[in-house]
């Protein structure tokens, strides 16, 4: 359990760009469990304190989702949440609590490009005298460097800069070649500390893309491979100190940052330690015992009610956008067959899967959950277990061989569990398979699994209906590998809905309802068997003040380094 | 002597041979999906997929990336070695495996040569005692405990152990993890102390009954009672003529179960005890399918066991003088 | 040792000749199963044992009686929203519980923790929830006979399985020698060189992603065939090994020359010449090495390449209670006090049997 994404967080990136550029097609976050995009809680504001609340040692009881501490490879909320104040990319998103953390600020940059009319052409200039944390200056051509190595590294981020002018040919080099080779949409000037960069075609998430943790600047001599063993200079306001994998992260203070701009913290604590600690149960433990300071795991169901009796005033709960569903393959029998599908919605009880979740989740049949504007709760398939039977009857499914899937993570293993179950309970044949968190969405997302049924979630990347539905659930957009839409939905008065609404520009009540529309259909193809919305906990050591100095962003979660102690 | 070492040693390099060409069998069989688009993560481009095909040569037939596994393997154990693109490289963290490896081998070979020395100790002792006491209520105290010591699962035992001794209970050890002992030694020993107990558990119980009876066998050989017919007082008998034979078998066991434990059989000990060393890397490597690390600790498990086997053939050679190898 | 036939004829045992002779009662050949039967029978403890064990798997086979007529619910059914009557009031399997927005601050709030499992009613719910219920609502005693079952079946099939392979490879290389031996030997050498649980793990979760589907050889993923196959294979060697030394030792015998030189045929020598003089170590290795497999499956179960989910074993169980230890220690402690109970009472008669058999026979348990 606990929040980690592998990739999903790209992807939740991404929406945000598309969600910015109101075009459609990004990409989408993967729903890896438990993101932390968080919809903000409602606490105040710590950004811009202007008093001291500078301490000497924040200490994380961190979980094992870290995968690599190089930014060019790091694809996990573990490793951006981490990074965001050690490398800084041109652009960052404003540390700050609710929906405002989605706002794009200047970071290397001095301030927001400036963007040609055909918006083909990006021209951002570096700050001045802005030096790496070995006091070496950061250079423009440093920037292009930093992308340049993310081909040479085969990073999960290259994707991203796919747009550029001749990335996709550098791509095609050997890795040889590469080294002197060279992307010509990225021109830049050290002398005048000014970046250039060229697109093929118009990209309205571009900015967003150059915010990416991906984009992070190192310097151009970093080797070409894995420095999570010996992490290059910062830029931002810590550094990594050390790095001893499954085991800790040390950040402390860069003795040369200077406080680039006021939108971003110079932070409190003066050293953080992030303690790899797998075990949820441990980790809460340690941080009741005041060993940490934070514990960034998901209190375990059987100890949520004795942390609420005796610790409810340093826990905080938060809602991410997001939902929890049962995806079915629609290519793949019985699911091919409507009467299946309509069965397993009206077979599960919604009200034991939030129980499964220790209660701390919302049980919903929409795509969409209930904080966006588009939602129209939906109410089609009360649990009904002797019409589920009946449906399955009539399809003639009775006895048909049926595989759950699910990750060993606990958070998707017990819901497959009651899937399984139930599947069975209403005259499937159904057994489980549950595989490790790390291979889970490539396999059940490679077509040639054909995985039937399983366990999926999403976590909203940016506000939008697009994130949900054009990601998930648009026939058009199905993949052989990596594919996003687990049921491959492909319902063409949906297909056609949602091409029609990408171009529509704003969001208007009109609009709104449409986009409800489709979270209609969707349900009354039942092509998920949506259960739940799901919540989390924060929960600190004494002496933490979360009155005061709480920021959980958007994208990054908790921000580590505006908490603050009690004084 | 030469002669045998020499042939020892060629079985050796074809045992090693056949197991490395097994363990990458099994993951090459295994259908769990093509690393590279594994690797290429949620976003991937056709070219990004293709060119981490070309990059770690999985468009390769099986035999190649066997050789070629096989090579980079054998070439970042050759000295002063240092061509970071011949390396033997994990797929889903892209470590160097080797340096992995050898960063968790101080934590096994901790626990290992830990444990070991408790259990040898214990083993012998507990074995003794009851040997010499054999048929007294002692001895089927004795008898018992080992009995039930060997019929524990390993994991288990840790578990509850961890818990019940550990802060939130009885607060007599540490909770798991491990400590450098360079860093600091006694944290180090204090760390590990459980983890060693809980390992040595079993082999005390089995040295212990596997030393009683041969003992006892031993006590009624022919030279034994010999010696006694010629006067010899009890306990020069047992330290001079009886121990010195039966402890000859307690010499195989373990030298063998020591490379055992070394070689992934910590396996359990360590993942209990979040021991985060070779065996830990193993387990995880396998849940991810992750080929190269299974390679790397399997080739060092194996090398160990074979290598123990043939020390323990010349250490029972020199004790047992009948026995000469040829 | 003697062989049957031998000992039907005559007996070197003077001095029950001489007790014959003196109290007038002549001494009647007995075959040596009887004799060890005798000498089993009495070693108490050991009997004891066996019939600890023989309770144990009682148990565990009627765990489907036990499921249907008592706890009415099968072990991988979920009761997550069910209510018990315990002692006469109801009570929820998982706790109610939930979040609320607390309409002053606009805060999200927890109600109280949900999904709470209910603990050991014992028998004041009527034989449902015996032990409690675990997270997702199951019956913990029912699945603990289930998952005694599962361990049991694969500790003995596995536990026959490898000892059939290794007897057969034993006799093939003890009664051929040369190239066949060699073979033999080298495999057994290459077994025993892998580290154990490594190659078992790696089989096991290998296997476990899609089953094995090769000739006539058809498992899917979730089959229990699966551990069982693993841990037989990767155990022959240790039991091989043995055997063949001593089948190699009994070649040499004159018996055996004997019977080769009246032209008995391989299988004639094997079968009743060779197997009938083994056959009592090969007992012994048997019962211990159930033993050694059940803890073997326990392990792997454990680690997560064994039992797959939901189907329970000892090993998934205790996986599954770690979680909850601080809370619910029982669900740890139950399944690994039903491992100790049934391999202390496996080591035990295994012990007796190899004292009544073979006193001298040396086996040992791997991990």
């Amino acid at each position: 359990m606990t929040r980690r994404h592998s990739w999903s967080w790209l992807l939740a990136l991404l929406a945000l760009v598309l969600g910015l550029a109101f075009t459609a097609a990004g990409c989408g976050g993967g729903g890896d469990e438990e993101a932390a995009d968080d919809g903000g809680t409602a606490t105040t504001p710590a950004e811009g304190g202007s008093e001291e609340r500078t301490f000497a040692h924040f200490r994380i009881a961190f979980d094992d989702g870290l995968d690599y501490l190089d930014p060019g490879l790091s694809y996990t909320v573990q490793g951006w949440s981490i990074m965001w104040n050690v490398y800084l990319p041109l652009l960052t998103y404003k540390h700050t609590n609710g929906p405002e953390g989605a706002t794009l600020i200047p970071a290397l940059a001095e301030e927001l490009p400036e963007v040609s009319e055909d918006g083909l052409t990006y021209s951002l200039t570096l700050r001045e005298g802005v030096t790496y944390s070995d006091g070496s200056p950061v250079k423009a051509s440093d920037v292009k460097a930093s992308i340049q190595r993310l081909y040479q590294i085969d990073s999960p981020g290259v994707g991203f800069f796919s747009g550029i002018k001749g990335a996709e040919e550098y791509s095609e080099l050997k890795k040889p070649a590469m080294r002197t080779g060279d992307i010509p949409g990225i021109v830049t000037d050290d002398q005048a500390r000014t970046i250039q960069i060229t697109l093929t075609k118009p990209q309205g998430d571009f900015l967003n893309v150059l915010a990416t943790q991906f984009a992070g600047v190192i310097p151009a001599k970093t080797a070409a491979q894995d420095q999570s063993a010996s992490p290059p200079p910062a830029t931002g306001p810590y550094m990594i100190q050390s790095y001893q994998p499954n085991k800790s992260v040390v950040l402390v203070r860069n003795p040369e940052y200077e406080p680039l701009s006021d939108d971003l913290p110079r932070g409190n604590p003066d050293r953080l330690t992030f303690s790899i600690i797998e075990e949820d149960a441990r980790a809460l433990q340690t941080v009741i015992d005041g060993q940490n300071d934070y514990n960034f795991h998901t209190i375990p169901v059987d100890r949520l009610g004795e942390v609420q009796e005796q610790y409810a005033d340093r826990l905080k709960l938060y809602t991410p956008a997001n939902t929890y569903y049962f995806f079915m393959n629609t290519r793949v029998a019985p699911f091919d067959d409507i009467n299946v599908r309509k069965a397993v919605n009206h077979a599960i009880d919604r009200e034991a899967l939030v129980r499964l979740f220790g209660g701390l989740a919302t049980t919903t049949e929409n795509v969409l959950p209930p904080t966006y504007p588009q939602y129209d709760k939906i109410e089609m398939y009360p649990h009904d277990v002797a019409k589920a039977k009946q449906l399955v009857q009539q399809a003639g499914h009775n006895g048909t061989a049926v595989t759950v899937w699910a990750s060993s993570r606990e958070t998707s293993r017990k819901p497959a569990e009651y899937l399984n179950d139930v599947l069975n309970e209403i005259g499937l044949k159904a057994k489980l398979k549950v595989i490790d968190p790390e291979i889970y969405f490539t396999t059940i997302g490679n077509q040639q699994t054909k995985a039937q049924t399983g366990v999926a979630n999403w976590f909203q990347d940016y506000p939008h209906p697009l994130n949900w539905f054009d990601v998930l659930l648009n026939g058009n957009r199905i993949t052989e590998t990596h594919n996003n839409n687990y049921s491959n939905a492909n319902v063409a008065e949906i297909n056609r809905r949602i091409e029609q609404l990408k171009r529509e520009p704003e969001l208007t009540d009109d609009v709104n309802e449409q986009w409800a529309e489709i979270d209609r259909l969707v349900a009354e193809n039942a092509l998920w068997a949506p259960y739940v919305n799901r919540q989390f906990t924060d929960f600190f050591s004494e002496d933490m003040d979360i009155e005061s100095c709480y920021v959980n962003h958007v994208l990054y979660q908790l921000d580590y380094i505006q908490v603050c102690k009690k004084s | 002597m030469g002669a045998f070492l020499a042939r020892r040693l060629i079985g050796m390099f074809f045992v090693l041979l056949v197991i490395t060409f097994v363990t990458f069998a099994i993951f090459i069989v295994v259908p769990g999906g093509d690393p590279a688009t594994r690797m290429a993560g949620k976003n991937p481009s056709e070219q990004g997929i293709q060119n981490i095909r070309e990059t770690w040569g999985f468009d390769e037939p099986f035999y190649t990336q066997y050789g070629k596994m096989m090579e980079k393997t054998f070439n970042a154990m050759r000295p002063g070695f240092d061509d970071p693109n011949n390396e033997l490289i994990s797929y889903s963290r892209r470590e160097n495996v080797v340096d992995q490896i050898k960063q968790r081998l101080p934590a096994t070979f901790s626990l290992a040569i830990g444990a070991a020395i408790i259990w040898l100790a214990f083993g012998v002792a507990v074995g003794m005692i009851s040997a010499v006491r054999a048929g007294r209520l002692s001895d089927r105290m004795i008898t018992i405990l080992a009995l039930i010591g060997i019929s524990m699962p390993v994991f288990w035992l840790g578990i509850i152990a961890r818990y019940y001794l550990g802060p939130e209970n009885a607060g007599i050890f540490p909770d798991g993890d491990y400590v450098p002992l360079t860093q600091d030694p006694i944290g180090w020993f204090y760390h590990l102390l459980l983890p060693w107990m809980v390992l040595a558990v079993l082999f005390i119980g089995f040295y212990g009954r596997v030393l009683r009876s041969n003992i006892l066998d031993t006590i009624n050989e022919d030279y034994v009672r010999t010696a006694r017919a010629k006067g010899l007082g009890p306990r020069r008998v047992l330290s001079k003529h009886v121990l010195r034979n039966s402890l000859i078998p307690i010499v195989t066991l373990f030298g063998l179960d020591f490379a055992g434990v070394i070689g992934g059989g910590a396996i359990l000990t360590e993942t209990v005890f979040e021991i985060d060393g070779v065996g830990q890397y193993a387990a995880r490597s396998i849940r991810t399918l992750d080929l190269p690390p299974i390679m790397g600790v399997t080739i060092l498990g194996a090398f160990f066991i074979v290598l123990f086997n043939v020390i323990v053939d010349l250490v029972y050679a020199y004790l047992d003088p009948r026995i000469r190898p040829t | 040792m003697a062989t049957q036939q031998q000992a039907t004829d005559f007996t070197l045992d003077t001095a029950s000749e001489l007790a014959a002779e003196e109290h007038e009662v002549s001494i009647v050949g007995r075959s040596p199963w009887y004799l060890a039967w005798r000498r089993l029978r009495r070693n108490k403890v050991a009997l004891g044992a066996l019939l600890l064990f023989f309770l144990v798997v009682a148990a565990c086979a009627l765990a489907p009686v036990f499921a249907e007529r008592v706890a009415k619910t099968g072990p991988n059914e979920n009761h997550i929203t069910d209510v018990v009557m315990v002692d006469g009031k109801p009570v929820d399997v998982l706790s109610k519980g939930g979040t609320y927005t607390d309409p002053e601050t606009g805060e999200l709030k927890l109600r109280g923790a949900a999904g709470v499992p209910i603990g050991p009613t014992w028998w004041n719910a009527g034989g449902k929830f015996v032990l409690g219920a675990d997270t997702n609502g199951r019956d913990v005693a029912v699945r603990l006979l289930y998952g005694g079952n599962n361990s049991l079946k694969i500790g003995i099939g596995s536990a026959l399985l490898c000892t059939l392979m290794a007897l057969v490879l034993a006799l093939l290389a003890g009664y051929y020698g040369g190239w066949l031996d060699w073979g033999i030997t080298r495999f057994f050498d290459v077994m025993a060189a892998f580290p154990v649980i490594l190659l078992a793990i790696a089989l096991g979760a290998a296997l476990s992603i899609n089953g094995f589907h090769q000739g006539p050889i058809d498992l899917e993923s979730g089959s229990l065939w699966i551990p069982t196959l693993v841990i037989s294979f990767v155990l022959v060697a240790y039991v091989g090994r043995p055997l063949r030394g001593q089948i190699l030792s009994l070649r040499e015998k004159e018996f055996v020359e004997a019977a080769v030189a009246q032209g008995g045929s391989p299988w004639r020598i094997m079968f009743s010449e060779l197997l009938p003089n083994i056959a009592s170590s090969v007992l012994v290795f048997f019962t211990l090495i159930i033993a050694n497999n059940i803890l073997v499956e326990a392990a792997l179960s454990f680690l997560g390449a064994g039992v797959q989910p939901p189907n329970p074993s000892w090993g998934t169980l205790i996986s599954e209670g770690q979680l909850r230890i601080r809370t619910a220690p029982w669900l740890t402690l139950g399944p690994g006090v039903a491992i100790v109970l049934t391999v202390v009472a496996l080591n035990v008669f295994g012990d007796g049997l190899r004292d009544a058999l073979d006193p001298r026979a040396k086996v040992r348990m791997e991990h």
